[in-house]
């Protein structure tokens, strides 16, 4: 079943199926005409869709309870064997029981065992989890869920993937790196999600290798995962200066979705880029950037473009960084500005450089410009509101 | 003369026998599409680092949730305090206070801590005057706007103005939004963030949940039939129709309780039209009009994972005034987009999603109304056979239960809301009885909206809310 959903023909069974279904209810409603002795064919007819539809109807609404019925007490089952692992579990962890017990148990029901020791990664900490880590392997079960990560079957491999990333095992990760080539894209994806977190350096390279032309959703997910290595220093270094902007946006993007220092070396190129987004995330993210120029500088070249959200992220980057020396140029800008957000980042800016700048602003509550005075105000107003906000 | 008005009396009662068989076909069809989409996603293997690292993440996109209220002391505080604790990363909640009567601000500004703000908003879209917009001056990402009365629409256009982030989600007050709602109302934005427009979750029936603190904690079934009937109602709607309706790119109703949109995209089609009472299928059409009039390659994209949970009416008064009300405004859309219909460049919305709701939405309740007093008629005046008469009492009826109970096997095959065996008893003896009498009593109601649009009605009618106790 899973590897129809996932095969490339799903789309068009998707849609035959209900129409394969809607044909062979009719033939059923064709046959029980048939045998009706009505002698009005349309009576008949109509009164063999009634009867086929009455007929699925029960049929569908007996299996359902039924299902239902078992469903619930497999699952009771199931919850109780749970909660047998889970003590045993959490004595093997907490106060160094035998894990003998529990071994049993994994040999015995592979899938409930499975499940507590994902939800105990999780609950535990320190040595307890490290524990806990160290019984997959004395299971023999994460043999079994290696063959699953490059098995054809994909829902089984990101489970499985999902589990083998938490033991960090050069071994589990080379498997994990196989599934890179993996023919359903979701398991490719929780592959680089795991060699990103816990790859070596060269697992990790092939993953910053890929990532530029990962869709936005994974790469979001992919930045949180990246941990600090030489081969993440090695891939920023070089992917700023990279010619190809699907790679500088995506080391951008890295850098804003961190939130910490990151070098990136000489970057006038990258303020001064031809690309729109490639300006507006540069100056985004310049607060987070260690630069070879001094950042008043390339902030004032963000102040002067011509696109205003370029300007707007300048001046955000300006009251970040407390770059007071701009204030002249923000507080020309502020005049000038025609989009009420531009401003609202401008008036932000000077607010958040007090002193001087906060003067600065002060007076453009008395601006001819309405759009201008309201957000001045608006700005000031939660300046003053803010924790120490009295300057 | 008799003759021939008996005659034509017999072929119009055949012909209603036919349309309830045909819309009992095309039901039948839209829920298979349905339970092989969600089947599809039951299957479809996540992981689950994806909803924890978008969780966490800066760049997932700010959300400005739009929530307008009217008289909703009674459990606006509760919604207020769920939208404020729910799971993502950059949002915030814009209270529409639409000059109620009752003590829906004062509550607001009690119990958050408003204060007047000199937040600035540009008034791109008109609405009626603002009176005071209020923050909080805890740190919570809290706006109140108060304005004068203009109708949800009007509230929703304020609220559009004053949002500063790129997605709205519009909400109604009166529900309450699962923790984890507007990540998964998000994902198809993030999957496909050129072409997505607009998101709609599923409205689930709070009545008879156990709420506290603002979330629903546990699933149960209402006591009173009414609202048993409205949860199968509900399931029938969202689970069938809109997940099937969605794969072909022809949804037209995004529920208002609970629906995410691109900001700049309403923009573009000038906000929430204010002279109609099905605002929110009025926008999606708009949406859809404007985009495929564009020739824009876009989606709007129906999500069942989202969940909103919602306060049904348990009056029958209250009940009559609401499902009018969704009537004439499905009237109103319709006629207002009538450009649509049958239309090539429209695709598969003009050439099947549009003739559809014509036929079995908007004219539906008529032709049904008309089968059931002609039969009635017929039978008493001798001119309609039993054998036509019980043929459509049976095609009414199977037509009614086949439906409510696909739409309880769709639950159940595939999110599995209702833990119990006897729920699961309790919504298929709930969709059967529905059909013997509640049905009847809808599409009367639903047939006298046709009469208030020809009229001119407009308005909203009271709501009576008795909130999450």
């Amino acid at each position: 079943m899973l590897r129809i959903l996932y095969s490339r023909y799903w789309p068009l069974l998707a849609k035959l199926m209900p129409l394969a279904a809607f044909v062979m209810y009719l033939g059923a409603v064709l046959m029980v005409g048939r045998h009706l002795t009505l002698a009005n064919p349309y009576s008949r007819y109509a009164l063999a869709w009634v009867v086929v539809q009455s007929s699925t109807l029960f049929l569908v609404t007996a299996g359902l309870l039924a299902n239902k019925w078992v469903g619930v007490r497999l699952a009771d089952r199931a919850q109780l064997r749970a909660d047998r692992i889970a003590e045993q579990m959490v004595g093997f962890a907490l106060n160094n029981q035998p894990e003998a017990e529990l071994l049993r148990y994994a040999q015995r029901y592979r899938k409930d065992f499975l499940k507590v020791w994902e939800g105990s990664l999780t609950s535990l900490k320190g040595s307890a989890r490290e524990r806990v880590l160290a019984l997959l392997p004395m299971t023999g079960l994460d043999r079994l869920l290696q063959a699953k990560v490059v098995g054809s079957d994909p829902g089984q491999a990101v489970w499985a993937i999902s589990l083998l990333r938490e033991l960090k095992q050069a071994g589990s990760l080379q498997t994990i790196e196989e599934a890179l080539q993996h023919p359903a894209e979701t398991v490719r994806a929780s592959a680089c999600f795991a060699l990103a977190a816990h790859g070596s350096d060269i697992q990790q390279e092939k993953v910053f290798a890929l990532l530029p032309a990962l869709p936005f959703w994974q790469r979001i997910v992919l930045f949180q995962q990246i941990q600090d290595s030489p081969a993440l220093e090695k891939y920023l270094s070089l992917t700023f200066r990279s010619p190809d902007r699907t790679v500088v946006l995506a080391a951008l993007e890295f850098v804003l979705s961190r939130q910490r220092i990151q070098s990136v070396g000489s970057a006038a190129e990258l303020a001064a880029s031809p690309d729109l987004e490639v300006r507006i995330k540069f100056f985004k993210a310049l607060p987070l950037l260690a630069t070879a120029e001094d950042p008043a500088n390339l902030a004032a070249t963000g102040l002067s473009d011509v696109d205003w959200r370029v300007r707007a992220m300048a001046a955000r980057a300006c009251g970040s960084l407390h770059l007071s020396s701009l204030t002249a140029t923000l507080a020309a800008k502020l005049s000038m500005s025609e989009q009420a957000a531009e401003t609202g980042h401008i008036a932000r800016a000077l607010a958040s450089l007090g002193g001087e700048s906060l003067r600065r602003l002060r007076s453009f509550t008395n601006s001819d410009n309405d759009m201008t005075r309201a957000v001045t105000v608006e700005v000031l107003e939660k300046a003053l509101l803010a924790p120490g906000g009295s300057r | 003369m008799r003759t021939a008005l008996l005659t034509a009396a017999n072929w119009y009662e055949s012909w209603v026998i036919f349309y309830l068989f045909a819309i009992s076909a095309i039901y039948m069809v839209l829920s298979l599409t349905g339970l092989v989409d969600l089947l599809r996603r039951r299957f479809f293997q996540y992981d689950p680092l994806v909803e924890r690292a978008a969780e966490m993440s800066s760049l997932m996109p700010p959300v400005s949730i739009l929530a307008p209220a009217y008289n909703e002391a009674a459990s606006v505080c509760q919604s207020v305090r769920a939208m404020l604790a729910l799971k993502y990363p950059e949002f915030e909640v814009i209270v529409i206070n639409d000059g109620s009567t009752d003590d829906t601000l004062p509550l607001l500004i009690r119990e958050f801590h408003l204060y007047k703000s000199a937040r600035y908003f540009d008034h791109t879209l008109p609405s009626n005057p603002i009176r005071a917009v209020y923050e909080s001056i805890d740190p919570i990402p809290l706006v109140v706007i108060d304005k004068e009365n203009g109708g949800k629409s009007d509230a929703l256009n304020s609220g559009l103005n004053v949002a500063r982030y790129p997605l709205v989600c519009g909400v109604d007050a009166d529900s309450v939004l699962e923790e984890h709602a507007l990540l998964s109302a998000v994902r198809p934005f993030l999957y496909d963030p050129d072409r997505v427009l607009a998101v709609g979750g599923i409205v689930r029936v709070a009545n008879g949940c156990k709420v506290s603190a603002g979330r629903v904690t546990e699933v149960d079934l209402p006591n009173s039939w009414i609202a048993r009937f409205q949860v199968v109602e509900y399931l029938r709607a969202f689970l069938g129709g809109r997940v099937a309706f969605s794969a072909y790119n022809c949804l037209v109703v995004i529920s208002g309780a609970f629906g995410l949109f691109s900001k700049s995209a309403l923009l573009a089609v000038g906000g929430y039209r204010t002279d109609t009472v099905g605002e929110d299928m009025e926008l999606v059409m708009r949406l859809h009009h404007w985009a495929r009039g564009q020739g824009r390659d876009y989606r709007i994209v129906f999500e069942p994972n989202p969940v909103c949970w919602t306060e049904v009416p348990e009056s029958l008064g209250t009940l009559r005034r609401q499902r009018n009300r969704w009537q004439r405004g499905t009237i109103e859309t319709l006629w207002a987009h009538r450009g649509m219909l049958l239309r090539p460049r429209y695709g598969t919305l003009g050439m099947a999603a549009f003739p559809y709701f014509v036929l079995f939405e908007m004219f539906g309740p008529l032709v049904e109304l008309t089968g059931y007093v002609l039969t009635l008629v017929g039978l008493a005046f001798g001119f309609f056979a039993y054998e036509t008469a019980f043929l459509f009492l049976l095609a009414s009826i199977s037509f009614g239960v086949l439906l409510s109970v696909a739409s309880v096997v769709l639950e159940e095959l595939t999110l599995r809301r209702y833990p119990k065996v006897h729920d699961l008893l309790l919504l298929v003896v709930s969709g059967v009885l529905e059909s013997l009498g509640f049905r009847q009593l809808l599409t009367i109601w639903r047939a006298g909206a046709f009469l208030d649009v020809l009229r001119g009605r407009t308005g909203w009618g009271f709501m009576e809310r008795k909130g999450f106790g």
